[in-house]
């Protein structure tokens, strides 16, 4: 329905979930990074009639109250990965997928094979940022089904503008911050768009850190890194903690992964930014608990299992139909033969 | 007593008043013998008891069988004529004509029952009574110090607050104190006040401090028919039992009254000091049905027993009932259906996921591996987890969560078939839409689906995918089911089987009107809210057609520019060369 939920493999994550290859178009609109507001962006709100297919509660509360409809609660996709995680590292499956799934093969075993291998074999003409931000790190050791990984250091995710909104502040103040707070070894992920920048890398790189990027965005359908979240989450699983100057997507993930949270200085400023969110100091009052150098692990994981809506996480069969992934959405017609579903 | 079968007219004694032609048989359930659990004790053991109006033939057969002799007074000569013949071997006698031209019977009846409408007691060659008279003419009937069990309608009972027809009636006392009050103006002493819904009678202290499983019984005995309401009248009967109100609100209360002019005790209703409701198991044939009283325990749980002491097996084809069952502690918990009705209402997709899957765990937890043959279509057979015998009949109304867990609430049915764990699976959830759909129910699902497509969904959130043959065999396994105990119209599973091949057809069909308007207001709102969002949707669509169709048109003007031309012809040998190739690879390959 749009190209958006294609950002950060997001689709294809749900479709790994669901023991598809590639995604079929989804049928509505799934919230595409942590949101304060009604799950999508003030200036870009979901076309009318299109299910809204949001992470947590929240934004469905909040676009209720503003008057909009047609809201699901699923869970973020980083939550599926985390199931699918799950659901592999436990043979004998007592995982979400594998124990609504009885019946098939279990979609996480088929979906989740070595990560970096598969990576590589489906994103063959995109070396890029992504694979050269990859290679030599605890990613492969850390993605290994069923191994606990060993935990190391920092990482550390600078708040970052996109395509259409640049950020100012001092990224050397910030990387002086971090030098001083965390034990090293400490990677920096940047933003493709930063990780571009040889000043800005080179400069993070001068304090000792390990600079990566998780990969691409995508848009239009180009250009996604369909594993982008399976990275960010073996990184994750490779260090003891995770931090940033904002409270941000990356950090619940890192939360939900089992990292301690930080967060603490400069949250730097982004342009031209919407006063529907009502900016950062709406969001430290929303959650002041999570605005610490070293945040309480029973706080973190609570927020971050919240905001994920992790409870809301759907069997495959369920997601399948919900976006109009089976082989037809109707019950039989006459003459028409829709008794294989795509899925399930 | 006359044990004489006398099938002629002329054993009905006329008392003039009769309605000659036509028939006031409607259909409706009436009291029948069931209701003696509760008044029974009330009754005395010999003499003569007098019947006024249409009550259900098994309680006349009830009180000639404790050794009374009956005299029937029905206005309608057609209908006596009927009821003496089906009437004769009991010794019933049956009399016809208006209430007011019965004679005294000498010092006057051991007991009056009047459980119809006072209405319903005259021809048009009486003039009209008010209730209050009928009350009193009744009363002079009875002998001195005998009970009479009266049936007094609530002008404010649930029936009237969701009728689309009730008008105001005047002619009854305003509220249960009124009617004490006018009962002992016609000279009677007021006992025991029962609740009466249809099919379902109470005492008022059972139902003072009711539960939510006796709260679901009472909306279970509400369930709309097909007429009209202004709303389902279930929901309002639970809630109205939930706030303590089931006894003010029941669309009748049995009251039970004696003559004032005398000094013998007033009749109460309770055998026992423990309070009892009676249910009258509606809803299947009577070779079916199993009357039950229920008990409150002394721990504050509810005990049951079927009623009549012939509690043998029944069996009809593949289906059994086995009545012994009901002897004991009624499990205590919420219908599954109740529970998911209220999850869709309030969004709430988490719990109902919950709930469909407690079900299926539920369905699968004792069942077997086994091979089933679908004799109820197409004779294939497979193997695979098969259902319980009673769990495979039972649908989620059928279905109590209780802190224990899920279970039967009526655990006498059970099927000889074998039938796999998904099919029995399906088709509850089949049977859930429907009722959810039919009834008019909010949901957060599309506005207009069908319940078939609503199955595929709830099967799909335990992680079930569903084909088009599953929602066949599943429809058809349904009516299989039913056909033993199904009414002679074939049953709602039957109608259900017809409807949804409409739907297949056209999804367009799968709005079921609800009868409640209410609900069918409701219906109006989201639909208009639908089709909004669609028009919104399409003029989107339409803006981004367009757009794209502007940008399409920029590609074609690429062919005119200096650019493209400069570039044309740098690369023209090249374009040349490769023709060349492509034709010389063809002329190779024919």
């Amino acid at each position: 329905m749009n190209h958006q939920n294609h950002w950060y493999g997001h689709a294809h994550v749900f479709a790994r979930y669901c023991g598809l290859r590639t995604p079929p178009r989804i049928r509505g609109f799934v919230q595409h990074g942590w949101n304060i507001h009604d799950g999508y962006g003030a200036d870009d709100p979901p076309p009318p009639g299109v299910p809204r297919l949001v992470w947590s509660d929240g934004p469905r509360r909040r676009g209720i109250a503003a008057g909009a409809g047609n809201y699901r609660v699923i869970g973020a996709p980083f939550a599926y990965l985390l199931a699918m995680a799950d659901a592999a590292a436990t043979p004998g499956a007592t995982g979400v997928a594998a124990r609504a799934n009885p019946g098939t093969a279990d979609p996480a075993v088929r979906a989740t094979p070595g990560v970096t291998g598969l990576a590589a074999r489906a994103n063959p003409g995109t070396p890029g940022p992504a694979a050269r931000a990859n290679a030599g790190t605890a990613a492969g050791r850390a993605a290994r089904p069923g191994t606990e990984p060993v935990r190391r250091g920092t990482i550390f995710y600078p708040f970052h503008g996109w395509e259409a909104q640049a950020i100012f502040g001092d990224h050397r103040a910030l990387a002086a911050e971090i030098a001083a707070r965390e034990e090293p070894p400490v990677t920096v992920c940047l933003y493709w768009m930063e990780f571009r920048h040889p000043q800005i890398r080179e400069m993070y790189e001068s304090f000792g850190f390990r600079v990566i990027t998780h990969g691409t965005r995508g848009g239009h359908y180009q250009g996604t890194d369909p594993w982008f979240l399976d990275k960010q989450l073996a990184e994750l699983r490779a260090h003891r903690r995770v931090g940033s100057n904002r409270l941000c997507t990356a950090l619940l993930y890192g939360a939900a992964a089992g990292c301690e949270v930080g967060v603490y200085g400069d949250p730097m400023l982004i342009e031209n930014e919407n006063p529907a969110y009502g900016g950062n100091a709406r969001v430290r009052r929303l959650w002041p608990e999570m605005h610490a150098p070293a945040v309480d692990r029973r706080v973190s994981d609570a927020v971050a299992a919240e905001e994920l809506g992790r409870r809301y996480v759907a069997p495959p069969a369920e997601i399948a139909d919900l976006f109009g992934w089976t082989r037809d959405d109707a019950p039989a017609g006459a003459g028409r033969a829709r008794d294989e579903a795509l899925v399930g | 007593m006359d044990t004489t079968i006398e099938d002629t007219a002329d054993a009905v004694r006329l008392l003039g008043g009769e309605v000659l032609a036509g028939s006031d048989a409607d259909g409706a359930d009436r009291y029948g013998g069931w209701l003696l659990a509760l008044v029974g004790a009330a009754l005395p053991d010999r003499g003569r008891v007098l019947v006024a109006g249409r009550h259900d033939d098994s309680l006349l057969t009830a009180l000639a069988d404790r050794g009374l002799a009956v005299d029937l007074v029905l206005r309608n000569l057609p209908d006596a004529r009927a009821a003496r013949t089906r009437l004769a071997a009991s010794g019933v006698r049956v009399l016809c004509g208006g209430l007011d031209r019965l004679p005294p019977d000498g010092s006057g009846y051991a007991a009056v029952i009047a459980l119809d409408d006072p209405a319903a007691l005259y021809g048009p060659d009486s003039p009209p009574r008010r209730w209050a008279d009928t009350v009193a003419l009744l009363a002079a009937l009875a002998a001195p110090g005998a009970p009479a069990l009266l049936l007094v309608r609530n002008g404010l009972g649930l029936d009237r607050l969701t009728g689309v027809a009730a008008a105001s009636d005047t002619d009854v006392p305003p509220g249960l104190a009124a009617v004490r009050t006018a009962l002992a103006a016609a000279g009677l002493r007021t006992g025991s006040v029962l609740a009466a819904y249809p099919g379902l009678v109470a005492e008022e202290t059972a139902l003072a401090a009711a539960g939510d499983g006796v709260a679901s019984l009472v909306a279970a005995a509400c369930l709309p028919g097909p007429a009209p309401v202004l709303t389902d009248p279930a929901p309002l009967a639970r809630d109205a039992v939930r706030h303590g109100l089931g006894v003010a609100l029941a669309p009748a209360w049995v009251v039970l009254t004696c003559r004032a002019d005398d000094d013998r005790p007033t009749p109460t209703a309770a055998p026992t000091a423990r309070p009892g409701i009676v249910l009258a198991d509606r809803g299947v044939p009577d070779f079916w049905a199993v009357p039950q009283l229920l008990q409150r325990d002394a721990d504050g749980g509810w005990r049951r027993a079927p009623l009549s002491a012939d509690t043998a097996p029944r069996a009809l084809d593949h289906l059994t009932r086995d009545p012994s069952t009901l002897d004991g502690p009624v499990p205590a918990g919420v219908p599954l259906r109740d529970l998911l009705v209220a999850a869709a209402a309030a969004d709430d997709l988490v719990t109902a996921r919950e709930l469909v899957r407690a079900y299926r765990e539920w369905l699968l937890a004792d069942g077997t591996d086994g091979d089933w043959r679908a004799v109820w279509a197409g004779d294939e057979t497979g193997h695979g987890p098969l259902a319980a015998p009673g769990k495979a009949v039972a649908d989620l109304s059928g279905v109590l969560l209780g802190p224990d867990g899920p279970a039967l609430a009526d655990p006498s049915w059970s099927t000889t078939l074998a039938v796999p764990v998904d099919l029995v699976f399906l088709r509850a959830l089949q049977r859930f839409c429907y009722e959810l759909v039919a009834g008019g129910h909010r949901h957060p699902w599309p506005v207009g689906v069908s319940p078939d497509r609503l199955a595929v969904t709830l099967a799909a959130t335990a992680g079930v995918a569903v084909s088009a043959r599953d929602l066949a065999a599943a429809a058809a396994y349904a009516v299989h089911l039913d056909e033993p105990r199904a009414p002679a119209d074939g049953g709602d599973a039957k109608r259900y089987a017809e409807l949804r091949e409409r739907w297949s057809a056209d999804p367009g069909h799968g709005t079921v009107p609800p009868t409640g308007y209410a609900e069918a207001v409701r219906l109006v709102g989201s639909l208009t809210a639908e089709l909004a969002d669609a028009r919104a949707q399409i003029r989107w669509l339409d803006d981004s057609v367009a757009e794209r169709d502007r940008r399409l048109g920029e590609l074609g003007t690429l062919r005119r520019s200096v650019t493209y031309r400069i570039g044309y012809l740098f690369t023209f040998p090249f374009h040349i060369g490769i023709r060349l190739l492509r034709r010389e690879m063809r002329r190779l390959r024919s």
